[in-house]
């Protein structure tokens, strides 16, 4: 794969470091969010550093776009590579002022394409700009540094584990900055960590690496399904990307009038970044088919290594029980992070399965980003709502106000807590068969009526 | 004050003089090699290193003797002195300020050398990702940060140059307006019996000594606070 593709990063780097023997080889599509996981020390550093230039390794390959950066005659040095670089550690330059710092990069012509104003509206720095480095604190110097990395105008944005060195609170705080950064700017991104959930919140693409390796394609399956061609007329607040990244802009406008529905049916769990929702419903779904009663739909599950790392997701057809589990191959051990056309598909006959059956309950995990921009399974939770069948879903936070925009605001938001699930499931459920039962008593001589005038 | 007198003022004027182009000479020799020993992995940059600390621990004479021989007519200096129709480096002021650089060298470079190193790698690739070359990252990176070292070195190259002896008698002489320093002078005083005179210029000198330390502990403190 050493060749130059345009459109895509091809990279292979072999050699030692100390007593680490790195061979990676990858080939990736030069748009949206690469991420780059792997167990700490199974060199994806390494392989950013490489890709940088920080790092040389004489047998080494890179080219971005077309572009070539390293192979066997040449190596372009680290600022002549139109790179941004985001480190562990925000290592701003503690003699230079906030604004100083995000212009240090930032070229003197005009003609930037991402612009100062932006950048410091996008990641919340106005009321930064003249402090000094050392009177801010963690999450703040990372944005800085996020922002000072983007004014520097990079065609290929590294991002080596930039939320591993802060506390949990303050990673919460800064992930929003992040998202709407990979949202709103057309730049590819290599995303390094060793955590799902942040993985799982951005990554289109994905790399597993091990020992030095990137590994072929591992279990990594989630309910983002991959884009279908179309145009996309509305959006919601959580929308994906401008433009780029492929060609996700598939758009269904919703088919029904939702206020006609009993506004209780409707249930989404809002959930924020640090809770595991997948188990919660998950558990809670297969709970429910267990004990016998009648629902459909899909879930996701997180698939756990022995040590109990997250490495991987896989989709559940409640109704069949059946794995949903297809990645999308992108060449050298890269993958989709998303069920492709034909996992989508399954997913969509799992709900439309439910929805015929008419079962009592359908689970559909769950309404985020691609929904929100009318992707994904947006088609299958409106047939759901709009075929009276109860609809429990799972929207983050952040897309809140897209789901509302979905519902007309109709239904009702549950705490992420399997205690408010249940609450919500038994007093659904007791009013629907009691609601049923009328229904029954009060069809059954109109019935016999009909049978009657047609004897 | 009839001791103040002329011969003081000329030797007075003559250290300051020395002291402040040595320091100058210094700083530029010594901010490349400071960053090239902060920066070089192979073996023989420790040997470099200890090269240039030499004058640490060799008596001055020993030192003014080798330079002596290089300065003279036959050595080296001889021939460069012939370039502007000298016949000699040694016992002039061009002469003094060479052995001022070569003695005082160790004092620059260290503090220099120790900055470059404290300032790691990490800023510097920082700047580098944001396609600063690496003559902009020295410039502005490198160099702003190891500030405290540099004015630790530079203050310490001046006080030393000031402060020297052994050195300047040996390749200097005591000839007065041209290489009679006020070191050199103290001990024409003392050895002519004018107390007057010596503990006058002694006791400038414990001030300049006192001085040079409280501004280095004030410098240290503002780079300490700075840093938090």
């Amino acid at each position: 794969m050493r060749m130059a593709e345009p459109g895509r990063i091809n990279a292979a780097f072999r050699g030692r470091l100390g007593n680490f023997v790195l061979d990676a080889e990858l080939s990736l599509p030069a748009t949206g969010v690469t991420a780059v996981f792997g167990p700490s020390g199974c060199g994806k550093t390494s392989v950013a550093r490489c890709i940088a230039g920080l790092q040389r390794m004489n047998d080494g390959f890179c080219a971005v776009d077309g572009d070539i950066w390293q192979d066997r005659h040449s190596f372009r040095p680290v600022h002549r590579r139109p790179i941004g670089y985001v480190f562990q550690e925000a290592s701003l330059f503690p003699h230079l002022s906030v604004r100083r710092n995000l212009l240090y990069g930032a070229p003197k012509i005009a003609s930037a394409q991402i612009v100062f104003d932006e950048v410091v509206e996008l990641l919340g720095l106005a009321a930064l700009l003249d402090r000094s480095p050392y009177r801010l604190s963690g999450g703040e110097r990372q944005r800085v540094a996020i922002g000072r990395a983007l004014l520097s105008q990079p065609k290929l944005l590294l991002m080596d584990e930039p939320l591993a060195a802060l506390d949990r609170t303050t990673r919460n705080e800064i992930l929003p900055f992040l998202e709407r950064v990979h949202e709103r700017l057309l730049l590819p991104v290599l995303y390094i960590s060793h955590d799902m959930s942040e993985i799982e919140r951005f990554a289109d693409h994905l790399v597993l690496m091990e020992h030095g390796r990137v590994v072929g394609p591992g279990p990594l399956h989630t309910l983002h399904p991959i884009p279908l061609a179309g145009s996309r007329d509305r959006h919601g607040d959580c929308s994906p990307r401008r433009k780029g990244v492929g060609n996700r802009t598939r758009m269904t406008s919703m088919p029904i009038d939702f206020h006609d529905i009993d506004p209780n049916r409707v249930a989404a769990i809002l959930y924020r970044p640090q809770d595991d929702v997948d188990t919660l419903l998950a558990d809670f779904a297969e709970a429910m088919v267990r004990s016998g009663e009648r629902i459909g739909g899909v879930v996701q599950r997180n698939i756990k290594d022995g040590a109990g790392c997250q490495i991987g997701m896989q989709a559940i057809d409640l109704m069949t029980g059946r794995e949903i589990s297809i990645c999308q191959p992108l060449g050298s051990g890269a993958m989709a992070c998303k069920l492709d056309a034909a996992g989508l598909a399954e997913a969509a006959v799992a709900v439309t399965r439910a929805i015929a059956a008419d079962v009592d309950l359908v689970v559909i995990n769950k309404f985020s980003k691609q929904e929100a921009a009318g992707e994904g399974l947006r088609d299958e939770l409106a047939d759901a709502i709009a075929a009276g069948i109860p609809v429990l879903t799972a929207v983050p936070e952040k897309c809140l106000d897209a789901w509302n925009d979905f519902t007309g605001g109709i239904g009702t938001s549950l705490l992420c807590e399997r205690g408010a699930i249940e609450g919500w499931w038994q007093d659904l459920s007791s009013r629907t068969k009691r609601a049923r039962a009328a229904r029954l008593s009060a069809d059954a001589p109109t019935a016999l009526l009909a049978d009657h005038h047609v004897g | 004050m009839e001791i103040w007198s002329e011969e003081i003022r000329q030797s007075l004027l003559l250290t300051i003089e020395l002291a402040a182009i040595s320091t100058a000479i210094l700083l530029v020799l010594a901010t490349p090699l400071a960053w090239w020993l902060a920066h070089a992995k192979g073996w023989w940059t420790e040997i470099i290193a200890s090269v240039i600390a030499l004058p640490l621990v060799l008596p001055p004479t020993v030192l003014g003797f080798y330079l002596l021989i290089l300065l003279g007519p036959d050595g080296p200096g001889g021939w460069i002195a012939r370039a502007w129709g000298g016949r000699t480096l040694a016992f002039t002021f061009e002469g003094l300020i060479i052995g001022s650089v070569v003695y005082s060298m160790p004092f620059v470079v260290q503090p220099i050398r120790n900055a470059f190193t404290a300032v790691g790698e990490r800023p510097l690739e920082v700047a580098a990702t944001l396609r600063a070359s690496p003559l902009r990252t020295f410039w502005t990176v490198a160099v702003p940060l190891a500030r405290p070292g540099f004015l630790t070195g530079a203050v310490l190259g001046f006080a030393h140059t000031v402060g020297e002896f052994g050195l300047v008698l040996m390749i200097g002489g005591n000839i007065p307006g041209r290489t009679k320093v006020l070191s050199v002078a103290l001990f024409d005083y003392v050895e002519t019996s004018r107390w007057r005179e010596a503990s006058l210029l002694a006791g400038l000198m414990v001030l300049f000594a006192f001085a040079v330390i409280l501004t280095m502990t004030l410098v240290d403190k503002r780079a300490a606070r700075a840093a938090t």
